[in-house]
């Protein structure tokens, strides 16, 4: 009989059409042949549920280390092997016979539940790491259709009960006959043994029987000798894909740098998954989502290291971030009880005015409205704070002052003493007396809103932000901070600029997870050269929070959000359904960020010089139709004014990597490198 | 252009090698931050040979490997030796 040995997936199609048409049966092999493995070693997959076991011993008081677990595991499977070898031929092993003497050496008993408990996991590890071959599954769906008896058969631990949870999951089953396992019969493929099995329990003549592996033993010499067909498959791209995951996960041992890079290989689309995509998916899925899952799961740390029992998630990023979180967290901590979530409606914008209804306005907060350069004077402040001018012409007249008296110093007309005037009117009792009672409604319908949410429920809670001065933190609290049951918020941040000076208190406290700024950390650093991209990545398509008002209705508030009739808001409408595509990538990636990390059992300490490389390398040193793909073109701040500052305080605007026309970009000599120097002078003068 | 996220090389869309490999070179002379030590060299000309090299090698490997027995063997011996 001739040996048949393809070299690629089409040429064994192809083959295998040829020789099928004389045969009734056709069986494949499972695994590397139907179905390949996003990893190199199929064991990796043992070592996340022997990880889920130590949580379930945990929560048990049961004290018990994932290695000593896994060490458990390999003993009585292999002593498994050695028992089974004693009376058959092959030496094969039943999962469930030696876990449940694994789960009971561990727990004293396993009890049905427990067992069935770490099945279920274990198979959802599989299923994660598993990927059907789509031309072969098209290929088994024609043999099928056209009546031939289709087996799959394969030589492992599982038996055939828990393999059809493997085939259901890839879409196999439904057109084979039968998944046979040598787990059930102790006779396995490699002995022959199997074979004979299969032939007599199915009625199959071997004369009309094609197998089609990928094991030249098993699946090739064996059968031949059993009077099978065999069709070999040696795909060179499954070595090579292989091979680059085995060199990876060898060089993570002594070089951390890499650690990163087999995450994003894990986390890669393979065989069907990986169809053509647009560039913003690919950015959102190969660059953005990655950050985001690291941010998230540093996040996770933190809460469980301060005991922080919920987390809040801010404005309109917040919204990105807590989709991720939903489908990934779960998978990074199986078994484990994670922070409770929600989702808060909060802007700058929204809090501004609600924060002064009790502390009335703070120096600080005007400090923070006279940032964006297009602020000049209180009328400006009076939009951002939700205040009337009109109420407080007699008070700035007493300080002689109009609500129209430039207050910034980089606006036309700026004079130092009507500056300190102004801080004087911050002190005037009628002043905040006013303040206070314009803003006090905002305030009342924000406190119902936010026992609505639960905010009150918790002693300790994260408030989770893109960034990047905390101040919609620094609001929030002001905004509760009368109250007995504020809770302790602690602030996190994707970066944390800390332009502004925050209010560190044991109630109240910001820091940065990728960047902080009181923390010398170049690399990340890279997060100044285009901010934007983070807030416009990760925005929630719904417009923006303008404010809070009480209302007759059930709840007795209402969220204000901004128009979106006006020609600001159908820029941004038209900006949100450009970014979808970036969006979408994000939260594709971030199922299998979840699986990838869950395997690999690694954090964010372990991503880190990876992540750094990565900001760098993409922020600093961009290629120029990356710049023009990410760059947002509105990026509306209802916080920003509208008023120009003097010339010679724009001289800098516009003259950043990323503001920079796409002829400078193709044509400007070594525009990234000397835009990196002086980034550099920066980061050090600091 | 629509492209894969994980192109035919096994090397990722907008995260290539090739970039890494500029970076790492760019990192010997100006600081980028903590990498953690960085890539190593060997690790990155091995990975080179790889990607830009792979399939090539693994179809001879695939289709003639089991007569480069002998010479395998030899290459064995001289890595164990640390020739190699």
């Amino acid at each position: 009989m001739k040996d048949y040995t393809c070299y690629s997936l089409k040429n064994l199609i192809e083959t295998g059409r040829r020789l099928a048409k004389e045969k009734s049966v056709v069986s494949f092999d499972l695994f590397d042949t139907l179905l390949v493995r996003r990893i190199h070693d199929p064991d990796l997959v043992k070592l996340p549920v022997a990880r889920y076991i130590a949580t379930l011993a945990e929560e048990r008081g049961v004290k018990r280390s994932a290695t000593e677990i896994q060490d458990l595991r390999d003993r009585f499977e292999t002593g498994m092997r050695a028992e089974i070898g004693r009376i058959h031929t092959d030496h094969e092993a039943c999962y469930p016979v030696f876990m449940e003497r694994l789960l009971v050496e561990i727990f004293g008993e396993a009890g049905g539940d427990l067992l069935g408990i770490v099945t279920a996991y274990e198979m959802a590890m599989e299923n994660a790491m598993l990927v059907p071959r789509e031309e072969l599954v098209g290929w088994l769906r024609e043999l099928s259709a056209a009546g031939k008896r289709v087996f799959i058969v394969s030589d492992m631990y599982l038996p055939a009960d828990h393999l059809e949870k493997l085939t259901d999951h890839a879409g196999l089953s439904a057109y084979a006959e039968a998944i046979v396992s040598s787990a059930d019969s102790f006779a396995a493929k490699a002995s022959g043994e199997g074979w004979k099995l299969m032939a007599e329990r199915f009625d199959i003549q071997p004369e009309e029987w094609l197998h089609v592996g990928d094991n030249p033993f098993s699946d090739g010499l064996r059968a031949k000798e059993a009077g099978i067909t065999p069709l070999l498959i040696h795909d060179p791209r499954e070595d090579l894909r292989k091979s680059l995951l085995r060199r990876y996960w060898n060089y993570c041992d002594g070089k951390p740098f890499w650690r990163g890079r087999l995450l994003q290989q894990v986390m890669a689309p393979l065989e069907g998954e990986n169809i053509p995509r647009e560039p913003l998916y690919r950015e959102g899925y190969n660059f953005i989502g990655p950050l985001i899952g690291i941010f998230l799961q540093q996040i996770r740390e933190i809460c469980r290291k301060e005991k922080l029992s919920k987390i809040f998630f801010l404005s309109r990023e917040g919204w990105t971030f807590e989709r991720y979180w939903k489908q990934a967290m779960p998978l990074i901590y199986p078994g484990e009880e994670l922070p409770e979530i929600e989702y808060l409606y909060v802007s700058r914008m929204a809090l501004a005015g609600a924060s002064c209804a009790h502390g009335g306005l703070k120096k600080e907060s005007a400090d923070i409205a006279f940032l964006p350069p297009g602020n000049r004077d209180f009328t400006d402040l009076c939009r951002i704070f939700s205040l009337d001018p009109e109420a407080f012409k007699e008070i700035f007249a007493r300080f002689d002052l109009e609500v129209t008296t430039c207050l910034s110093h980089i606006h036309e007309g700026y004079q130092q003493e009507n500056r300190r005037a102004f801080e004087r009117i911050l002190d005037d009792e009628e002043f905040q007396r006013e303040v206070k009672a314009q803003t006090a409604d905002a305030n009342a319908a924000l406190q119902k809103y936010l026992e609505d949410v639960g905010f009150f429920s918790h002693k300790r809670v994260a408030v989770v932000d893109v960034g990047w001065l905390g101040s919609i933190q620094r609001f929030l609290v002001d905004a509760v901070s009368h109250r007995d049951d504020a809770p302790v918020c602690r602030g996190l941040l994707f970066g944390a600029t800390r332009g502004i000076p925050f209010p560190t208190t044991g109630k109240n406290s910001i820091s940065g997870v990728i960047y902080d700024q009181n923390r010398f950390d170049f690399a990340a650093s890279a997060l100044f050269y285009a901010r934007d991209i983070f807030e416009e990545a990760c925005r929630a398509p719904y417009p923006t929070l303008n404010g809070y008002s009480l209302s007759d209705n059930e709840k007795g508030y209402e969220l204000v959000f901004r128009r979106t009739d006006d020609a600001l808001g159908m820029e941004e409408n038209e900006q949100d359904s450009y970014f979808a595509p970036l969006q979408q990538g994000i939260y594709d990636s971030a199922v299998r960020f979840g699986q990838a990390v869950c395997l690999l059992g690694w954090k964010y300490g372990d991503f880190k010089p990876w992540l750094n490389y990565l900001l760098v390398s993409r922020l600093a040193f961009p290629e120029t139709r990356e710049i023009m793909l990410l760059r947002n073109r509105t990026h509306l701040d209802d916080f920003h004014g509208g008023k120009q500052p003097k010339a010679e305080f724009l001289k800098n605007a516009g003259r950043e990597l990323w503001d920079q026309s796409e002829r400078k970009l193709r044509w400007s000599p070594l525009l990234r490198l000397r835009r990196y120097l002086l980034h550099l002078r920066s980061r050090l003068n600091q | 252009m629509k492209e894969k996220i994980q192109k035919n090389n096994f090397d990722l869309a907008g995260n290539s090698h090739a970039r890494l490999i500029r970076m790492v070179i760019f990192a010997k002379v100006m600081p980028i931050g903590n990498i953690a030590g960085g890539p190593g060299m060997r690790c990155l000309a091995v990975l080179s040979v790889l990607y830009y090299c792979g399939w090539p090698l693994y179809a001879f490997n695939a289709r003639y490997g089991h007569h480069l027995g002998r010479m395998k063997g030899i290459l064995s011996r001289l890595k164990n030796r640390g020739r190699v």
